[in-house]
């Protein structure tokens, strides 16, 4: 079996001019509704408070620590009698009813550094303390899987998110669009290229190609849709991801950033718009993909939760456990689910250090699960340097 | 010297071949055969060829790599001077003339020129009519129109390349104000003085301390404010593997303990010495009250006694500055920034020793470099791909620059948009240098768009790129010549010549320009 990019190259070969055959695109529009499995990952960057989203209404402590800023009691959309959701996050509810959306709690990095750039690398390259490890966890995963192909992982946005960096291809884009050449004669500008860099060699003559060839997968995909999205520049990166999915051009793992979560001051100034965006976003993403949501799991994560108490500022500093939220079709979801059922409490003796939430779920452990379960990886031990999978230690996401 | 006899070489070694054929790329090298074969053709040429001796290829190569590519300026200048004279202006940077330029930058992006307390207190939001992050974007236009329009190339290459080396992301809490002076104060006053100065510049400097958490770095139990700390080693273990030694020197996890705890009490104003919150925090402050005292020893030979104060980690940085693997590493960078990625190793020792032989003083070792033989050999010549942030400013010098503010901001933007975001590196090693980090799908895509724009006269560029022939070949010949100082190859100039034959005469100017302009001869250095 040829790879898409081995089947362009030797259709440029034969055709002399970079241009993918309409027989190829007709071959693939041809195909049946994509059945490969797709990961949307989601970062929030700056530390997203999830003991304000995912509010644990259960816990009394989680009043007494939060006197000005918390989720006044009742306010919360309730989840499972102890948790509720923010009420910024309300378009999120009906993913959660409908078993389609899942929340892990508790969960983090056991480097517990509350340093923004150490936390994010360490859990965009999956190696918690090892500043050694330089590429991305989902990028070794294209490479166990035998994935080398730039359209199949694709950042929105201007370079590619730290989990995908590493030898496989991927592409960082800000938009659908943003690859098409400015300007007239585009067929005469691509050929005469092709030829000059195909004439020169080296690096950048398959740089050239592949360019040009993604330009044409990406022609091939129609970014119009009928269901309406927020504005912002979140919600548009989705809205793409969404296009890109429904073309099934091949696309296996995507990302997506939000920042705006560092919420030192006045976090409830700051903390409904960022929450109603995300959910505002996702609700409209979900919806969009219709029968692809089936083959798609989107994975929201953060770098750190934040202090369990708030700080004088009306704020909160940096902590160690914050949450992740799982949506889609296979998602075993309406559960929030904690490591043994347990949740680890935020009474001054359970929060560690006296401060913070402890994080009882290893983010490397719900990875694992996608990787396993969704992506359907059957060998994950070079993913995670020093850390070993084992499936008892899954939270459940497709259980 | 750089005589006509290496003109020649590199003339013929052009000639012979082709100009650009024998592009090397990367890592690769040409096959001995191949090697040798040049070498022939070359000493053939030599006797053909005597008479004439093309000066721009070693020129190009010269502009290219100690500049940002050539501009008017600098080709008149350098075919003046000669290509040694250059260099050596280029080493002087303070005997050439950037107040217009200066003036120019202090009216368009005020903030640049501010101090630091006035700087932090924008990020205190005690002033309604600056954000915050305007203070990274100022910085990063006036890097983008001093890298078009000073004359002191060398010098804004320097600073790209010490700012890397000790690389701080501006996006962070203190860097976000913190980047106005660092560069100004701790990395360009010393690109071509004394490592040591440098070394010690940035290591007290509020962005270094807060990004490589020295700032909180103390005694185990020192109470600050509401907070208690500890030793954070974040920085003696970058000291160590990237603004010195190198992480093959032979230290111990115990060694970058030992650096840590000579550097706990070197820190930020945070607070006023009667304990108050200080809003302005813009300077070191040495606490040493949070200062471990005990005895420290350092890589088996730096005994710091107990009881000492500040002044231990001025004896790390004095130790670390003078250590023969510092001296190694930073002659190897240099070489690798100007001379190839796998820089030779006779190069790379004579570099070296002088970086020891003059107490670390960087003009002396960088001139080392740039008059070496290694530094004009023909098959380092193009062997490099021009980062974002090169191949940007390189539009703006060969096209030229109509609006300063338009244009600042466009390629600011349009370098971070190929993956060169200035003052925002991730991590503590910087940008790579690497070409194969620089070869990206979208990011070509974006220099050929951006061409385009440019030879339009779009985004700040021009005038729009117009030309006096008036037949493709006549065209692209022209073209050729003002785009690449160093001409285009046989293969390109074949195969524009057809693209520009089929573009109707008004817009063939712009549209054969736009193609030069992302040739492999114009995208590597």
């Amino acid at each position: 079996m040829w790879s898409r990019r081995e089947l362009l190259r030797a259709a440029a070969t034969s055709f002399g001019v970079l241009i993918v055959p309409p027989a190829l695109l007709r071959a693939r529009a041809a195909r049946a509704a994509g059945t490969d499995p797709v990961l949307v990952t989601i970062f929030l960057r700056g530390a997203a408070d999830f003991l304000n989203l995912i509010v644990p209404a259960g816990d009394p402590h989680y009043y007494a620590l939060r006197p000005r800023i918390g989720v006044a009691p009742g306010a919360e959309l309730s989840l499972d009698g102890f948790f509720g959701l923010n009420p910024n996050l309300s378009r999120l509810l009906p993913w959660y009813q409908s078993g389609q959306l899942a929340v892990i709690h508790a969960c983090g990095s056991p480097s517990r550094t509350r340093s923004h750039f150490d936390e994010q690398d360490f859990m965009e390259f999956g190696a918690p303390g090892d500043k050694t490890i330089r590429t991305g966890w989902l990028n070794r995963y294209l490479v166990a899987a035998g994935i080398d192909d730039p359209t199949s992982a694709i950042t929105l946005g201007h370079h590619a998110v730290s989990s995908l960096t590493g030898e496989a291809a991927n592409l960082a884009i800000p938009s659908i669009t943003s690859l098409a050449l400015a300007g007239g004669y585009t067929t005469q500008r691509r050929a005469t290229l092709d030829q000059i860099y195909r004439a020169a060699g080296g690096p950048l003559a398959s740089t050239v190609e592949n360019a040009f060839a993604v330009h044409e997968t990406l022609q091939a995909v129609d970014p119009s849709t009928s269901v309406s999205y927020p504005s912002g520049s979140f919600s548009n990166a989705l809205r793409d991801v969404a296009a890109l999915i429904k073309a099934d051009i091949g696309v296996r793992i995507a990302a997506a950033d939000l920042g705006g979560w560092d919420h030192h001051y006045n976090e409830l100034e700051a903390l409904p718009g960022v929450a109603a965006a995300l959910a505002g976003a996702l609700d409209a993403f979900a919806t969009d993909l219709g029968t692809d949501l089936g083959r798609t799991t989107v994975l929201v994560m953060t770098e750190f939760g934040r202090r369990a108490g708030e700080n004088p500022n009306r704020g909160t500093d940096h902590g160690v456990a914050g949450a992740m939220i799982a949506l889609g079709g296979g998602v075993g979801g309406g559960r929030v689910l904690l490591r043994n059922a347990v949740w680890p409490g935020l009474a001054p003796a359970q929060l560690y250090q006296g401060v913070d939430l402890e994080p009882t779920t290893d983010f490397r452990d719900v990875f694992s699960e996608v990787l396993a379960r969704h992506l359907g990886l059957g060998n994950l031990s070079s993913i995670f340097p020093g850390f070993s999978p084992d499936a008892s230690r899954y939270p459940g996401l497709y259980a | 010297m750089t005589s006509c006899l290496s003109d020649r070489a590199v003339d013929i070694h052009a000639a012979t071949l082709g100009p650009r054929r024998p592009l090397i790329w990367g890592r690769s090298t040409l096959p001995m055969q191949h090697r040798a074969r040049s070498l022939l053709l070359l000493l053939v040429g030599l006797l053909v060829l005597g008479a004439s001796c093309d000066p721009r290829p070693q020129e190009e190569h010269v502009l290219n790599r100690i500049g940002y590519g050539p501009d008017a300026w600098s080709r008149a200048r350098i075919r003046t001077l000669g290509v040694r004279g250059y260099i050596e202006e280029q080493l002087q940077p303070e005997t050439l003339d950037d107040s217009a330029l200066e003036e120019r930058i202090a009216t368009l992006f005020p903030l640049t020129t501010w101090a630091l307390p006035y700087v932090r207190s924008i990020y205190n939001e005690y002033r309604t009519d600056v954000n915050v992050s305007q203070v990274r974007r100022e910085m990063s236009w006036a890097r983008m129109l001093r890298n078009v329009q000073s004359k002191r190339q060398l010098e804004q290459v320097l600073v790209d390349f010490w700012h890397n080396h000790f690389n701080v992301d501006a996006r962070t809490d203190v860097g976000r104000w913190g980047v106005v002076t660092y560069e100004r104060e701790a990395i360009r006053p010393f690109v071509l003085g004394r490592f040591r100065d440098m070394l010690g510049a940035v290591a007290a400097h509020p962005s270094m301390l807060d990004y490589l958490d020295n700032a909180q770095n103390f005694i185990a139990g020192y109470r600050r404010g509401t907070t208690t700390f500890g030793p954070n080693e974040n920085y003696a273990r970058e000291l160590l593997e990237l603004h010195t030694v190198g992480v093959d020197a032979g230290y111990t996890l115990q060694d970058i303990q030992e650096i840590a705890r000579a550097f706990t009490g070197w820190t930020i104003d945070y607070y006023y010495p009667n304990g108050t919150y200080n809003y302005f925090q813009s300077k070191f402050v040495y606490e040493d009250a949070g200062h471990d005292k005990g005895a420290k020893t350092i890589m088996g030979s730096l005994h710091i006694p107990a009881g000492g104060g500040r002044e231990e980690g001025e004896a790390v940085l004095d130790f670390l500055a003078q250590h023969p693997a510092t001296a190694r590493r930073v002659a190897f960078k240099l070489a690798q920034r100007f001379v190839t990625e796998e820089p030779p190793a006779a190069l790379v020792d004579a570099a070296a020793a002088e970086f020891l032989a003059t107490d670390g003083d960087l003009r002396a070792v960088t001139r080392t470099i740039l008059l070496s033989v290694q530094f004009l050999t023909p098959q380092y010549v193009r062997s490099k791909v021009r980062r974002p942030q090169h191949f940007v400013a390189g539009l703006g010098r060969v096209l030229g620059v109509t609006d300063d503010r338009l244009f600042a901001e466009s390629a600011a933007r349009e370098s971070a948009a190929m993956g060169e975001e200035i003052y925002a590196a991730a991590p503590p090693t910087g940008y790579p240098e690497r070409s194969d980090a620089w070869t990206g799908e979208g990011p070509f895509l974006s220099r050929v768009n951006l061409a385009w724009r440019a030879s339009y006269g779009q985004y700040g560029f021009g005038p729009r790129v117009s030309a006096t022939g008036t037949t493709p070949s006549a065209i692209v010949s022209e073209l050729g010549a003002r785009l690449v100082h160093g001409g285009l190859g046989p293969i390109s100039i074949s195969r524009l010549s057809d693209f520009s034959a089929q573009t109707s005469a008004g817009s063939r100017a712009p549209e054969t320009a736009a193609l030069i302009l992302v040739c492999p001869e114009s995208l590597v250095h």
